[in-house]
């Protein structure tokens, strides 16, 4: 999705205002929880919905 | 959070308990030395307890009809110890009380670290904690079993003439250290806090 979007961990981070090492605790499946404000700047910043970013994966 | 000073000020203070500690073990095992080589100034002095000799003396009362002394405390003078017993109750006295002291200090001078750093609650310090815990128990009934050694120690390699030093000890001096026991429970009851604490922790930390 960053990719497509030709964006970078970095970039996303600075624009959604979380560290780079939290966003790289979620993009790793680290995390135990999202906060919803998170959530929301990550799908305004990649203008997506939140089901094109989570997925359910049994361990 | 920002840390509060008190962390940083128990460091020291633990810093400087640690530097006596180790003073201490010094100048015991210096004073244990010098002691046993000066031969005839050095004094020993054993609590003990006996039974007297019933037929030198008789009690009697109005009220309370005879009586006997069953059995006495006193202190026993030793004049001239071998320096091998200064050097080795110094040894016990270091290993026995120093080491466990020195050990709970500096896992108290490892936790006090983190709480200066503003993370306390990780998951070494339950381990700390818990260490604490249990020296703080078994101290508690170690205290008595040195007591017993000592007393065991006296009724095997003093003779004495007229007297029959006892093994039958005060109460008080079987008791185990229940203040210690008690506290070292309670230390063990807060390394719980601490491990719920712990997990509270990561999730904050793993929440984005």
């Amino acid at each position: 999705m960053l990719l497509e979007r030709k964006m970078t961990l970095t970039d996303l981070a600075e624009r959604v205002g979380i560290t780079l090492a939290n966003l790289s605790i979620l993009k790793t499946g680290k995390a135990r929880a999202v906060r919803f404000s998170t959530l929301e700047a990550i799908c305004r910043e990649l203008d997506c919905q939140p089901g094109d970013l989570l997925s359910y994966r049994e361990d | 959070m920002q840390a509060s000073r008190l962390p940083r000020l128990l460091l020291r203070l633990t810093d400087l308990a640690m530097g006596l500690l180790l003073v201490a073990a010094v100048l015991s095992v210096v004073v244990a030395v010098v002691a046993g080589a000066s031969g005839t100034d050095a004094q020993l002095k054993v609590p003990v307890e006996f039974s007297p000799d019933q037929s030198t003396y008789e009690l009697s009362s109005a009220s309370w009809g005879n009586g006997v002394i069953e059995s006495a405390r006193g202190l026993a003078l030793f004049e001239n110890p071998g320096p091998g017993l200064f050097v080795g109750s110094a040894a016990a006295g270091i290993v026995i009380f120093m080491v466990p002291a020195f050990m709970v200090l500096l896992f108290l001078r490892r936790i006090f670290g983190t709480m200066a750093a503003g993370k306390p609650f990780v998951d070494e310090n339950i381990r700390r904690i818990r260490w604490i815990g249990w020296l703080m128990i078994i101290f508690g009934f170690l205290n008595q079993a040195v007591r017993w050694g000592l007393i065991w120690y006296v009724h095997h390699n003093v003779v004495a003439t007229g007297l029959d030093l006892s093994l039958q000890i005060d109460q008080s001096l079987v008791q185990p250290d229940m203040t210690m026991i008690f506290l070292g429970l309670v230390v063990l009851a807060l390394a719980e806090v601490f491990r719920y604490g712990a997990g509270l922790q990561a999730d904050s930390d793993l929440t984005v």
